[in-house]
């Protein structure tokens, strides 16, 4: 029993510290610096700030028909 | 490209690694398998476990439906509701929207697929296994812990599995800042293995004694809701709504705090579970304090969204993603400011043993998490199956039923809650009467459910059919859309 308690002491001793670990090393390692190109990490090139990447499918079917219509009325 | 190999740039964490289209699609076809494969099983557990919660649901107003089958009594048609919930449909769908940020904000190619799907195959025979093994009868009886041991030993070698794959990744990944999406999962792939592994471990293997047991149950189960679903939440919510947007996060500084506060004060959460119950008043009171300090983290994360999303807010008529992925952040808002006034006693004396309490969960696991991965998976699958979705209809269809529907549900039960917890707390008033009172509520919640179920078959249909890849082939789908080309008025800051 006791060292059942005392391995749950540890698990619980190794949780925290393994967070403690992980700030430490965010911090040493720079991470903390640089917030403004932290936040534009996710943008690139080819998809840059200021370019929405996301939007509703257009309804195929209406799309195409009027397409084909506009080319037949040329 | 190649300058991001070089030494100066592999030693600067500040580095910007540009890649291209390509490379982006590379890294998304690297993923495609695994991550359809979780999302599909995601999606059939969410179906399965919307008819075990409509039965469920009915149960409460007619207690006589079905009520001969033993496999089909309330008692097991309700934690098996929840666990095919969680465990089949919402950890599903985290671990595929999880593994796909990871593999995109470590800027590599998904390595060992074979890890990946070893553990998708794992996980449904686990779940499976698990739901079956409730409605049979082999529920262990703890309340987020129901499946039988021979279910959880599966979960538990597949998800660690997952744990070793994302340290492999974020070991292979390429220099340069980590996103704070990328801490999330990366603390959520690890802390949730470790819950289960303990809860399991002093509960069902080797159990503790007496009101311990207690104590142990709602660490876990308020945890895995704070250290597994909401990281994955909020991981996507930092990485989808500046992404589609087109802009960075309002303040990077409050989502890091966000993140170390989160992780400070979460795992104290689980004892306001047990207020007013016979454990020691310094665990109750440590939890509600903990409870309180979680608005840090909450108000961080709220004004980071609000103000990102300031200006833009029209954005959300043309993007589906947008569309539900602030919806489910504005909630999660609301659920931890509601969980943390819950916390406190005198309001928990109102609520604790009401429906007002599951009302909250549907806030949190419902209208904040679910929301938000419906929101993330519609970004994700087009990119991996490389087709557009095929119905615009069918996701406004989606959206509109479970968001009203998950709406009405938390508003009828929270005033039923109510009404619930104040007559309980008279002595003067009639137990049967309180139950018979809560009857209108209940129906109500049947309805709204029975609505969300609607938007839940919309969205099934959906998936099969862009993973059938039907309707016309778009010569630019959503995906590659230049927003500015598209005529609808409204132009993108």
């Amino acid at each position: 029993m006791t060292a059942f308690y005392l391995l749950m002491f540890a698990c619980m001793v190794l949780l925290g510290g393994s967070a403690v670990a992980a700030f430490c090393w965010a911090g040493l390692g720079g991470q903390f610096a640089g917030m403004r190109d932290g936040a534009a990490s996710i943008f690139d090139g080819d998809e840059p700030v200021g370019r929405a990447t996301d939007a509703f499918p257009k309804n195929s079917n209406k799309e195409s028909r009027r397409q084909m219509a506009e080319v037949e009325s040329r | 490209m190649k300058k991001t190999d070089s030494l100066a740039a592999s030693l600067n964490p500040d580095s910007h690694v540009p890649s291209t289209t390509a490379e982006r699609a590379q890294i998304d076809a690297s993923c495609a398998k695994p991550v359809l494969f979780f999302f599909g099983s995601a999606i059939f557990w969410l179906l399965a476990g919307s008819v075990l919660a409509f039965l469920a649901s009915v149960k409460l107003h007619h207690p006589n439906m079905l009520a001969d089958d033993g496999w089909l009594t309330w008692g097991r048609v309700r934690p098996a509701h929840l666990n095919a919930m969680i465990f089949g449909w919402a950890s599903s769908a985290a671990i595929g929207v999880g593994i796909w940020l990871m593999a995109r904000l470590c800027r590599v190619e998904l390595r060992h697929q074979n890890i990946v799907l070893g553990a998708m195959i794992l996980w449904n025979i686990g779940v499976l296994a698990g739901t079956v093994g409730i409605l049979a009868g082999h529920s262990t009886g703890i309340e987020w812990l129901e499946f039988p041991t021979y279910a959880t030993f599966l979960l538990f070698v597949s998800y660690a599995l997952i744990s070793v794959w994302g340290v492999i990744m974020f070991r292979f990944r390429r220099p340069g800042h980590v996103y704070v999406s990328l801490w999330y999962i990366l603390a959520a792939f690890f802390w949730f293995p470790w819950l289960y592994g303990v809860a399991q471990i002093m509960l069902l293997l080797h159990p503790v004694q007496g009101s311990v047991q207690a104590i142990i149950n709602w660490w876990f189960a308020h945890n895995v809701l704070g250290l597994w679903f909401t990281p994955i939440g909020i991981a996507a919510a930092y990485y989808f709504i500046p992404k589609v947007l087109g802009r960075p996060v309002h303040s990077y500084y409050l989502s890091i705090l966000g993140f170390w506060s989160l992780a400070l004060f979460y795992s104290w959460n689980g004892g306001h579970h047990l207020i007013g119950g016979p454990i020691p008043a310094w665990v109750q009171t440590a939890s509600i304090v903990a409870s309180v300090m979680m608005l840090i983290p909450v108000i961080s994360v709220a004004i980071n969204h609000h103000m990102t999303m300031r200006g833009n807010f029209h954005m959300l008529r043309h993007s589906p993603t947008l569309r539900f992925i602030v919806f489910g952040s504005v909630y999660y808002t609301l659920a931890s400011v509601q969980g943390s006034l819950m916390a406190l006693r005198e309001l928990n004396k109102a609520t604790h043993f009401t429906h007002y309490t599951i009302g909250h969960a549907h806030v949190g696991m419902y209208a904040f998490f679910t929301m938000v991965m419906f929101g993330a998976i519609y970004y994700i699958t087009p990119r991996l199956v490389r087709w557009e979705w095929p119905s615009a209809s069918l996701i406004r269809w989606h959206f509109w039923t479970t968001a009203v529907g998950v709406t009405l549900m938390i508003v009828s039960l929270t005033i039923g809650g109510v009404q619930q917890g104040l007559a309980l707390a008279n002595p003067e008033t009639n137990f049967m009467k309180i139950v018979a009172d809560t009857i209108p509520y209940l129906q109500f919640r049947s309805f709204s459910g029975i609505m969300m179920t609607v938007g839940h078959f919309a969205f099934a249909l959906s998936f099969v059919l862009i993973l059938v890849q039907a309707g016309n082939k778009s010569a630019d789908p959503t995906l590659f859309e230049d927003y500015s080309d598209d005529n609808t008025g409204d132009q993108p800051r």
